[in-house]
Order: structure tokens, then sequence, then C-alpha cells
């Protein structure tokens, strides 16, 4: 017999736990103190960075092996690093995964070209964390920048892709 | 006069390291006290059974066990009575593809990174003050996917009893990005 669907409503019991009023503003504010001590300590990000470019290295090893890799695989890596870079005070190293991490996301399998787009970014990293550059702005982050989103485009115009990132 | 949580009690999954840590002091800070930390979906599944967390808060991207394959585990565990417990997925992508592969699973928030110490906040405000209905069906369990904003185009009279419950409210299926 084919199960019936239901709508029902749960306990609140959190909210019985903690009662009325909303965050207090000097909690907000100690909490937002610690996330800012973070993106002011890049060192903390370079640790996480390592370990992901290992995995980097990893899969770019595989592939050349022709062992299997899954799109999962590249955006894993790329997702942590774009979001750990804004998040640690790295904004050199989001601003170089966007555009690739928006070519990642739409992948159904992985071909030779993504490959070396995502080598590309794992020398881009490299060089960067290297040089402990975080600043978005500077100059060598700007040309990798440029020369991956060059990239990109070349793989979006012969894959028939839209980029569906908007850079201001 | 705010909330008192110290007897909320927080399951956090995250694998890594700092990460959990900075997310650690970010809930104390909050006034949560008590939290249970696990570094990949399988061993948080196990922290989940055996403490019975009032939230979950889980990044997607762990191994062994993606925060998805624990979101999953939490709704589809029949012989949990907290099948019904919060989650909010953090994730550094908020693609329309996400958002809709965790609405599925039975998310209730999605916190993306990089994120502030507000937007945090407004993600376990959301699930205290206004906690969505729950759907149990042959092939979901979890909280109702449906938009309110969907339903804020009929112009005529409330006539059921649960139009009076979230009347006028704006759907909190929110990213911020």
């Amino acid at each position: 017999m084919k199960k019936k669907s239901r709508v029902f409503q749960v306990v609140n019991q959190l909210k019985q736990k903690v009662g009325i009023g909303g965050f207090s503003a000097a909690g907000i504010a100690r909490a937002q103190q610690r996330l800012d001590a973070c993106s002011g300590s890049p060192k903390l990000f370079e640790q996480i960075a390592e370990t992901t470019l290992v995995d980097m290295a990893r899969i770019l090893r595989a592939y050349e092996s022709g062992k299997a890799v899954k799109p999962e695989d590249l955006r894993v890596c790329v997702l942590d690093l774009k979001a750990n870079g804004q998040m640690f005070g790295y904004k050199s190293i989001t601003a170089i995964c966007v555009d690739v991490l928006d070519i990642i996301q739409g992948l159904d399998g992985v071909n030779d070209d993504v490959m070396a787009l995502f080598n590309s970014l794992y020398m881009s990293v490299k060089a960067v964390l290297d040089n402990k550059i975080t600043n978005a702005e500077n100059k060598v982050v700007v040309h990798f920048d440029m020369e991956i989103g060059r990239a990109c485009a070349r793989y979006r115009q012969k894959h028939g892709l839209k980029s569906r990132i908007f850079k201001k | 006069m705010s909330y008192d949580l110290r007897n909320v009690s927080v399951l956090l999954a995250e694998d890594i390291h700092v990460m959990q840590e900075l997310m650690g002091y970010a809930l104390n800070s909050l006034g949560v006290s008590t939290i249970y930390k696990a570094s990949d979906g399988h061993s948080a599944f196990e922290l989940f059974k055996l403490y019975n967390p009032d939230v979950v808060m889980c990044d997607w991207q762990m191994s062994p066990g993606t925060g998805l394959d624990l979101v999953e585990k939490i709704r589809q565990d029949k012989s949990s009575f907290t099948r019904t417990v919060p989650i909010i997925m953090i994730t550094g992508y908020a693609s329309e593809e996400y958002v809709k592969k965790a609405r599925d699973a039975g998310v209730n928030e999605f916190l993306v990174k990089p994120f502030t110490a507000e937007s945090l906040a407004g993600r376990l405000a959301s699930i205290i003050e206004r906690p969505k209905s729950f759907v149990e069906s042959a092939h979901y369990f979890g909280p109702d996917r449906r938009r309110k904003s969907a339903r804020s185009a009929y112009q005529g009279p409330l006539r059921r009893s649960e139009d009076m419950d979230g009347a006028g409210e704006e759907d909190h299926w929110s990213v911020d990005i």
C-alpha cells in the first residue's frame, strides 16, 4: 500500500529552552571579534591550504596515471580554497578560484581541458602561497586571475558553456 | 533580556580543525556552552545518536561521510526520535543546485562561508523562532520545502488553520552569499 504523506508540527523545544529576546548584541560582537581575529591570521589558512594542495597534487597524479577522477574530487578542493581563503584573510586565493569553480560546479565528468584548468589553478595557488600574497589586488594575483579567467573563457567557448558568475 | 543558550547543545561537524575551533569559539560567544565536535560525517552520526543534540551544524565537504550523508542519515534513521532536529549546513558555495540538494536531503538552513557572526546568529534565530512544519512521505522526511512566498500570490481570504500561523511571514529559506 502506498504510504500517505503527512505534514506535522514539531514541538519547539529549542524555543522553550532559550526563552525570548534574541541574541545579545554583546554576544554577536564577541563572536565577530573571534571571526575577525581569524581573518587577520593568514597563517591559519596556510595550514589548510597545504593540505588542499597535497590533495590537488594527488588528484593530478591520479589523472595522469589513468585513474578515475570524479568532478566531486575537484569541487571539494576548489571550494575549500575559495571559502576558507576569504574566511582566513587570503582573498587572493578566493579571487583566483572563482572562475575555475564556476566551471567545475556544472561538470558532469572530467576531461583533459578541465584537468588543465585544475592544474593551472594548482600552480597559481602554490605560487601565491609560497610568496604569502594575501591581497586580491596584488599585481601577481590580478595577472593570475586574468590568465585563469581567459583560460576559463576558452573552455566555455569550446564546450558551449555559459558563465554563471558576476564579477564587479 | 536575551536568549539563554546555556542548556542548548550543538553538534558541530567540520573536517578542518581550525574552522572547527573557530566555529566553536563563535558559538561559545553567542552563549552555547555544550558543543560536540566531529571531523567527519560518520563520527558525527555516532555523536548524534549518543548525545541527542538540540542543533546540528555540519560542513558539506567532509570525508568519510559528507555533510549531506549525515543529514540523510539523521532524517532517514527511523529508530531515532530526534529525526526532526534542526540542521544548518555550512558550505563555501550556494549555487541553486547545491541549495536544492541540501533542501531535498532535509536541511533547515544554509550558512555560506565566509560568514559573519550576524549571519550565524540569524540562522540560529531562524530555527528557534520560525521552525518549519515537517513532511513525511514515501520519498522524503524533513522540513517543509514549500516556499511561503509561492502561497503569497493568493489574494483571497485565509481559511486554513496553518495560514494563521505564518500569515504575512517571508519565506525564510534564505541564503547569504
